[in-house]
């Protein structure tokens, strides 16, 4: 490699580094300025108000805990019925497999808008219009079809020489999925409950269709900060937001660097 | 293959939703059923009840009041649970519009924050009850003589609404920038030709309100608007907006080409010194924002000499509210002279009362005129002196879809 290559290489990294990580360098300072007015150079006074809110004020906490236990619940939920499905539909006949991964595309493609009008009316129609039970049950249609996606191409590709040598030395279902199929699956499933969490987290459209505002979470929050102008709050939630997506990121990279074989 | 399973997911989700129907008890008391009733029996069966509130939940002094203040004292005192949920303009009327064709009995709000278009569209499908706003007990104390309050947006509110703040549209301007700014439209547009690109309005509803004041201003005043509307009218008076707008434009903040989204997107090129006005469709904004650090402290609040639109705000009930007696006790207690004050205090929320301080007893009076007259504020008779009132809502929908293809 020629010097003027690896010029341009760190020209570009040190470039792509600034445009990831200077929006936010922004955001972690709005969210602590107070009264900062171009053309000063340094805000007014510096205030962690904005994150003591996110704890404190009853009902951005209130958003918070709704987000977090969305994301989990979504992610678990998602999963556990994700797995099988992609399993069962990656074994059985390509009309089957099509199909499903068609309906799987479908949940995810569809804009969230139209997804939520029809999700609206069902979740309306048994009576969870603006709780939480409701905007889960919401939440778990796109998750799902990224989830069922997700395994489907685990499993299209699935070495089952492992679990027919299990079989022929005699151990039934349970022992193979305790022994052989789970401990194989480990990776997807930490990746699939990840996508499933943040699937969930950054849900706006459908949280406000079927939780009609009743079902506050912290997107929605930010969103109405941002829009009253309260640039401060606006931007300790938004960091909030991106926390775990870059925590899931950050775990990803570190498992990954103890995983023989992925492309990350 | 796919089709019959879809088919029994489909039976099996209506089935299900059906047995929840019925389920569920006969539908609770109506607004319009309470109103008949002595007021004791309204507050015999608010006790104990939740009332959810939809409502623009965008400003954190507004949720303070309503969470930290309105919440625990109805609760404490009339065994009300007030929750404030978010929700405003057309996502009521597409939320209820929903639950009433998926025949929802129970719906999940009892309480709406509404105005003009809003009330309009929820009165035309049917989703309000009432009338009950006239059986409140604190109904007695609202100014009735006040066009701004009894008619919203030239609609009668029938007793489908009731009042709970007044506000009025000003210009916000910084003291120390701006000493001596301008006072009425002429001399606005005199200061934009001489200070290029200091001055715009945004596109949303503050912006189309500035603009409908100067509609009015520059056709005679609101007299020839008001009634029902009038397309001929409208049509000469859009005109001879335009034109001035069309000779303002070159000078407006990037010449014109591009507007604010929104008061916020205004309030941050204000604060940030890329324009030297901000404006707000409550006239206190400028206290409240400098006291939040959004705007600089030395802001104040100015209403052209031309006049400016003020408004009223109310409180609606759903068609199928399950605590309509709950909302109807916290309706009448935010028109408590309590409340109503606690609301006006700038660090509060500063929005204006909708009760006739005059009828008050004197003790009330003395604690509204000490709040009215904080220096910061634009004083209440000259406000009062430029207050203009709102038209059919048609003015406001035509006027913002003809600046959209015309002018934007």
């Amino acid at each position: 490699m020629s010097a003027r290559t690896s010029l341009v290489r760190t020209l570009s990294l040190v470039a792509l580094l600034l445009f990831v990580t200077a929006p936010l360098l922004l955001l972690v300072v709005t969210s602590l300025a107070r009264g900062w007015f171009a053309p000063a150079l340094l805000p007014d006074h510096i205030d962690g108000s904005a994150w003591r809110d996110l704890v404190t004020d009853a009902a951005r906490r209130e958003a918070l805990v709704n987000s977090l236990v969305l994301g989990i619940m979504t992610a678990i939920v998602a999963t556990a019925l994700a797995l099988p499905l992609g399993r069962a539909a990656a074994r059985s006949t390509r009309a089957v497999r099509r199909s499903v991964a068609l309906l799987a595309f479908a949940a995810v493609a569809l804009p969230p808008v139209a997804l939520g009008v029809g999700l609206q009316l069902t979740v309306l129609t048994l009576g969870l219009g603006g709780t939480l039970a409701g905007v889960f049950l919401a939440h778990l249609v796109p998750t799902l079809g990224y989830l069922t996606l997700v395994f489907l191409g685990v499993f299209a590709q699935w070495d089952g020489r492992m679990d027919e040598a299990a079989a022929t030395l005699g151990a039934d279902v349970r022992t193979r999925w305790r022994l052989v199929l789970l401990p194989l699956l480990r990776r997807p499933i930490a990746d699939a409950l990840a996508l499933g969490f943040l699937v969930s987290w950054a849900q706006v459209a459908l949280t406000l269709l079927v939780g009609g505002g009743a079902v506050r979470t912290l997107p929605l929050d930010v969103l109405a900060m941002l829009q009253s102008g309260q640039d401060q709050r606006a931007a300790a939630g938004a960091l909030a937001l991106a926390m775990p997506a870059l925590l899931v990121l950050g775990l990803s990279r570190a498992a990954a660097r103890n995983t023989a074989a992925v492309a990350a | 293959m796919r089709i019959p399973v879809v088919r029994t997911l489909l039976s099996t989700t209506l089935a299900l939703g059906a047995l929840i129907a019925c389920a569920t008890p006969a539908p609770p008391a109506n607004a319009a059923t309470l109103a008949a009733m002595p007021w004791d029996s309204v507050l015999a069966r608010a006790r104990g009840q939740a009332v959810v509130w939809r409502m623009w939940r965008g400003d954190p002094s507004i949720n303070a009041f309503i969470d930290g203040w309105v919440a625990p004292r109805v609760l404490e005192r009339y065994g009300v649970t007030l929750r404030a949920v978010n929700g405003q303009g057309n996502e009521l009327v597409d939320q209820l519009t929903v639950e009433q064709e998926a025949g929802a009995k129970d719906g999940t709000a009892s309480l709406l924050w509404i105005n003009g278009e809003t009330f309009g569209a929820l009165r035309q499908r049917g989703l309000l009850a009432g009338p009950w706003s006239h059986v409140l007990p604190s109904a007695a104390m609202v100014d009735s003589a006040s066009p701004i309050i009894t008619r919203d947006f030239e609609q009668d509110p029938a007793g489908y609404e009731s009042p709970w703040g007044t506000v009025q549209q000003a210009l916000i301007y910084d003291a120390t920038r701006t000493p001596n700014p301008p006072r009425s439209l002429a001399e606005l547009s005199q200061w934009a030709r001489a200070h290029p690109g200091r001055f715009t309005y945004d596109q949303s509803f503050a912006g189309m309100t500035l603009l409908k004041g100067w509609f009015y201003a520059l056709n005679g005043g609101v007299a020839t608007y008001q009634g029902r509307f009038d397309s001929t009218k409208y049509g000469a008076g859009r005109d001879r907006l335009f034109a001035f707008l069309d000779s303002l434009k070159p000078f407006l903040w990037r010449q014109g080409t591009q507007y604010p989204a929104d008061v916020a997107a205004m309030h941050r090129l204000f604060a940030n010194g890329e324009i030297d006005f901000s404006l707000s469709n409550n006239q206190n904004e400028a206290v409240t924002k400098a006291l939040q650090g959004i705007i600089p402290a030395t802001s104040r609040a100015l209403v052209l000499r031309d006049g400016t639109i003020a408004n009223a705000h109310y409180l609606g009930i759903p068609f199928n509210a399950p605590s309509a007696a709950g909302a109807m006790v916290v309706a009448n207690f935010l028109l408590s002279p309590e409340a109503q004050l606690e609301k006006q205090r700038p660090q509060v929320w500063a929005d204006g009362t909708v009760l006739r301080i005059a009828t008050l007893p004197a003790e009330w009076r003395a604690r509204f005129d000490s709040v009215v007259n904080d220096p910061r504020l634009v004083p209440a008779d000259t406000l009062r002196l430029y207050a203009r009132p709102e038209v059919s809502p048609r003015y406001h929908e035509r006027l913002q879809a003809d600046w959209r293809r015309m002018i934007r």
